[in-house]
């Protein structure tokens, strides 16, 4: 007997000697795995959103796949696999039903074998080089009903190895990190620009390897969402790759143009083979049946967080049309809403049947977007951020930040409300500006899903039961690029960190953005001091700099309060009055004399700030507080 | 008539504390901690801290179960798949019969060779709810009873259902069985290109079929190649250790191959190893080394490894009697090919020829391109006085030639230049 089952306790020995002997066995013949992962067909998450570029708008669309992609692993095999058919589909939003599909077909090249250097077989200058040894190429068709066109052909930039590939890291040097996202196309690294593909009938694709741009604790989560803080809140996805494959769309080469509600989904497929070819000694050949549906995306956590185990292969592999029929339930009876109530919350708050509002966003799955509205605002590295910011108005929760974006037609989104509903105009009409209306990079997807599942959305007023920071991951650990392939720089294999952002910050920066009205209809916002250390904390209440930005009817002048509880701890009007020295130092300070702004040191704890308009001025203001030190 | 309700409601009531006793002994076995700090250890180790906890639900003891399968795969160590079916009966007991709990089921049972209870489980399983991986189940128990019509069947329903890995590994493996190495080939590297980077050990896995496969066409460079990238994937793992060796032994490089081999040994001591050891041991002209390798054979065989027990004592010309009733009651689990062979053998070693001759028909209807199995073929249909069957045999045997033990090249040279004098 020599199976070796490691230590158990003495009062089990008899026990399992009554077992009977377990001979150790040769394995079978069919002993082949069950059960495996396919990451280059795993879908992790789909984008699209509404573009403006030189005056003409597009529907930009993404993918991105192969999950978990550790940098610099060798020999490096992350990559797209010719034996997957990936496609994106724009559908009807409403049945589901496709209407257009992009497929993107991979093939492989390699210019020597005779080498173990798989990848490169020296530092890569331009994609493609001699020192790019494998390189991949792809071709993009447009299929609509039964017309099939090629729009062209793209080649994949090589993955970010290190020293091999130094035009992806800071300083053109393959020790450094990779490069942050820039917000002009000139800014670009090389090897991500040239891989930009100029396709035919004003197309653009790029496909490459790219930051995983998802981010969230999902380890927490699926651990009965014992939820972490301090040092130990984890970005699951921190330093991860995925392979991304995005493609701009003119609206002119949409049915219906932009005075419409678009669905997006994407699938991936691999080819059925028959088993047996013709018998025995036969020549073998590459897989040639039909393309099999393996994978499916269309909204993030629907299939993850919403679908049971039992059907999570049936959802893969059927299409959006069959959602009312086969999902629904899923959608209007959340068990993750029984479970916040149950695991988060201790009490019945999230209502758990009849999510109408649910069913609207997750069936069919398919990601809707509003194409009549203006450009989507997008996300750099930050409203504060030295390199790049976020386009101003832009929130990582979309409408439960207050970013909306005026959808001038009835478009058939099913969040299009009026004014009146969120605060704004009441003459005009709103969807929100990210989720879910399209899904932006760098969205709080687990925020924005959890504030929707814990609200209540089905009727007007709004219910809104706020879940920032529920996991405690609110940034991409990557700066995002706010240019065309948007999705940034993979993380370089020679120098990355899998948590660089999450660090134990015992306070996350938020920035809360709103109307600001009179008397009690003042912005207001929160926020937690965790841990046990007290920290220096600023506060500002930005008004007037936001004209700079572009927003319009912006509050003229702002002050701005730090309370804790019914206690008023602290309040500026504006801010060089006091601290004007200590604020600048912080590389904070507002960009407008009138704007109140207060730095003071903060014990662990909860917070209220608000922010009112001067002498009952109104407008458009913006609550923010940061971790100075 | 009071007095005999009280007997029956007695005996009702301790049948129930049995069940009840058995299950809870049951649970304690599986949440029994296990130790070690391999990435699959920490796997057993996680998922018995959710399966104990209070409030548990099925689903944690299901993960404890795949848990479990992935140690026993990690290790080869059959008594972690017995600790998966241990599993399957707790989920069975504590929750009722489950989807899951029959999969892991009839995945335990079929690795344990425990073919008929796998298919008897898979079967039904499948048919309720056609879902690959319980399709794939259906098809491996089928395969290995011999039943390929079927086994393919369920495998092609697969297929169509989820092309993956799964898919592509099991289909592989029935075109290597029907004599389509190319094909099986050309499978094998589609399976490998969609595994995950991470899962080391199906990658380990899927590169020891393929330098299999490069072996048999005489590849001998690309199968070391291919063997020893599975070794570095997975570091100690035996099948890998063991297709290095037999690799290093087609090139006649016996010093290195010897190393390899005493490794897998030593992590699986079962009787293919040892057999590939003593032989090249043998072969090297250490035949000390080898006998005390043979020594630990024939202590375990019959125990661990049967049929392949079975086919060393025959071609040792041992025993024979005890080589007949293994491959036999072997028969009766597995009617397969490769039993076939083994009753075959044994047969035609203890005299039987005309038996041996029949049974080697039933080894040969699948067409299946292996040396051993030619070999042994072209021995009987000798003695059964088919001579020129007998070369074509021999020639298939040659082909594949990498494929067999040393002492098997040396038979196979002596039975050519026997036959060739015979014209």
């Amino acid at each position: 007997m020599k199976s070796k089952l490691g230590i158990i306790p003495a009062t089990l020995l008899a026990a399992i000697t009554a077992v009977g002997p377990v001979p150790m066995r040769a394995s079978s013949h069919m002993d082949a795995p069950l059960i495996t992962r396919d990451p280059a067909a795993n879908t992790t998450d789909v984008y699209a959103f509404v573009v403006v570029r030189n005056g003409q708008k597009f529907l930009d669309v993404a993918l991105a796949v192969y999950p978990h992609q550790e940098p610099g692993v060798g020999p490096n095999k992350y990559n797209f696999d010719p034996n997957v058919l990936y496609q994106i589909f724009l559908a009807n939003p409403t049945t589901g039903a496709d209407l257009v599909a992009y497929q993107f077909q991979f093939a492989d090249t390699f210019k020597t074998q005779n080498t173990i250097l798989q990848s490169y077989t020296g530092v890569v200058a331009t994609n493609g080089d001699a020192a790019q040894n494998f390189t991949q190429t792809y071709t993009v068709t447009k299929v609509a009903g039964t017309a099939s066109t090629t729009l062209g052909n793209g080649t994949v930039p090589p993955n970010n190895q290190g020293v091999a590939t130094p035009k992806y890291n800071k300083g053109n040097d393959g020790n450094q990190p990779a490069k942050d996202g820039v917000g002009e196309a000139a800014g670009l690294d090389d090897y991500t620009s040239n891989a930009i593909a100029t396709l035919s009938s004003g197309y653009r694709s790029f496909a490459g390897q790219r930051d995983d741009a998802f981010y969230g604790d999902i380890n927490a989560i699926f651990d009965l969402l014992a939820l972490k803080s301090g040092a130990q809140r984890f970005d699951s996805q921190g330093g991860f790759n995925v392979h991304a494959i995005v493609l701009e769309i003119p609206l002119s080469e949409i049915p219906g143009g932009e005075q419409q509600t678009m669905g997006v989904y994407a699938t991936t497929s691999r080819r059925a083979t028959t088993v047996l070819t013709d018998g025995a000694g036969s020549a073998g050949s590459a897989p040639t049946g039909n393309w099999v549906q393996v994978g499916r995306q269309g909204n993030p956590l629907f299939c993850e967080a919403f679908v049971a185990l039992k059907d999570k292969d049936l959802y893969n592999r059927t299409k959006p049309t069959s959602d009312a029929t086969l999902f629904r339930t899923y959608a209007e009876n959340p068990e993750l809403g029984a479970l916040i109530n149950a695991l988060v919350l201790k009490g019945n708050v999230a209502p758990t049947t009849n999510r109408t509002d649910l069913a609207a966003i997750f069936i069919p799955d398919v990601i809707k977007v509003d194409l009549s509205t203006g450009r989507a605002r997008l996300a750099g590295g930050g409203a504060t951020n030295s390199v790049l910011v976020d386009d101003a108005g832009y929130s990582r929760l979309s409408i439960f930040g207050g970013d909306v974006l005026e959808s001038p037609v009835a478009s058939g989104h099913p969040f299009r409300l009026p004014g009146s509903a969120i605060g704004a105009d009441a003459t005009k009409f709103y969807v929100p500006g990210g989720w879910p209306n399209g899904r932006r990079f760098g969205e709080d997807v687990i925020d924005i899903g959890v504030t929707a599942v814990i609200s209540d959305l089905r009727s007007l007023p709004l219910t809104i039961r706020s879940a920032a920071g529920i996991d405690n991951v609110d940034s991409n650990d990557a700066i995002l690029n706010k240019v065309f392939p948007y999705t940034t720089t993979p993380h370089n294999g020679r120098n990355y960190d899998h948590n660089p952002r999450q660090a134990a910050s015992p306070l996350v920066n938020f920035a809360t953005r709103g109307n600001i009205g009179t008397g009690e209809n003042i912005l207001i916002g929160g926020f937690v001091v965790r841990g046990t250390t007290p920290v220096r904390v600023l506060v500002r209440g930005t008004g007037p700099s936001l004209t700079s930005f572009g927003v319009a009817n912006a509050v003229s002048d702002t002050i701005v309060q730090i309370w804790q509880g019914s206690t008023i701890l602290a309040e500026n009007d504006d801010w060089k009055t006091t601290q004007q020295a200590a604020i600048t130092a912080t590389g904070y300070a507002p960009l407008n004399d009138r704007e109140g702004a207060v730095l003071m040191t903060l014990q662990p704890g909860a917070y209220t700030t608000t922010i009112r308009g001067k002498n009952n001025a109104t407008g458009v203001g913006l609550v923010e507080a940061f971790l100075v030190d | 008539m009071f007095g005999f309700l009280r007997i029956l409601i007695s005996f009702a009531a301790s049948g129930v504390l049995a069940v009840a006793a058995t299950a809870n002994l049951d649970r304690e076995i599986v949440l029994a901690p296990q130790g070690g700090a391999t990435t699959e250890d920490l796997g057993v180790t996680r998922w018995q801290e959710r399966a104990g906890a209070r409030g548990a639900d099925a689903a944690a003891f299901a993960g404890l179960g795949w848990a479990y399968i992935a140690k026993a795969r990690r290790t080869l160590d059959a008594g972690f798949y017995k600790l998966a079916e241990k599993t399957a009966d707790v989920i069975a007991a504590q929750f009722g019969v489950t989807v899951e709990s029959r999969r892991l089921r009839a995945h335990a049972l079929h690795n344990l060779h425990r073919f008929q209870e796998a298919e008897a489980v898979a079967r039904p399983l499948a048919v309720e709810t056609n879902a690959a991986a319980d399709l794939a189940l259906l098809s491996d128990a089928l395969v290995e009873q011999g039943k390929i019509p079927e086994g393919v069947e369920a495998l092609q329903r697969m297929v169509d259902l989820k092309p993956g890995v799964e898919a592509f590994s099991r289909i592989a493996q029935v075109r290597w069985l029907k004599g389509d190495v190319a094909g099986a080939t050309e499978a094998m590297e589609t399976a490998f290109r969609a595994v995950e980077q991470r899962e080391t050990e199906t990658q380990a896995w899927l590169l020891v079929r393929l330098a299999g496969f490069a072996l048999q066409r005489g590849e001998t460079g690309r199968a070391l190649v291919l063997a020893e990238v599975a070794n570095t994937r997975l570091p100690n793992y035996a099948p890998a250790l063991l297709a290095c060796g037999r690799a290093l032994l087609a090139e006649k490089k016996y010093g290195e191959a010897i190393e390899r081999l005493g490794r897998a040994e030593a992590l699986l001591p079962l009787p293919e190893y040892q057999w590939w050891l003593a032989d090249a041991l043998a072969a090297a002209g250490r035949g000390e080394e080898a006998a005390l390798v043979e020594q630990r054979l024939m202590k375990r065989g019959a125990l661990e490894d049967p049929r392949t027990f079975s086919l060393f004592l025959a071609t040792r010309r041992a025993a024979a009697d005890v080589a007949v009733r293994l491959a036999a009651a072997e028969l009766n689990e597995r009617a397969d090919i490769f039993s076939q062979d083994a009753v075959a053998w044994a047969l035609f070693t203890s005299g039987e020829v005309a038996a041996a001759d029949r049974s080697m028909r039933l080894a040969l209807k699948e067409g299946t391109r292996d040396a051993r199995l030619s070999l042994h073929a072209a021995e009987i249909v000798r003695a059964a006085g088919r001579t020129q069957e007998a070369r074509e045999h021999l020639a298939r045997a040659k082909a594949g030639m990498g494929t067999l033990l040393p002492s098997e090249r040396v038979w196979l040279d002596a039975a050519d230049r026997e036959l060739l004098a015979t014209n």
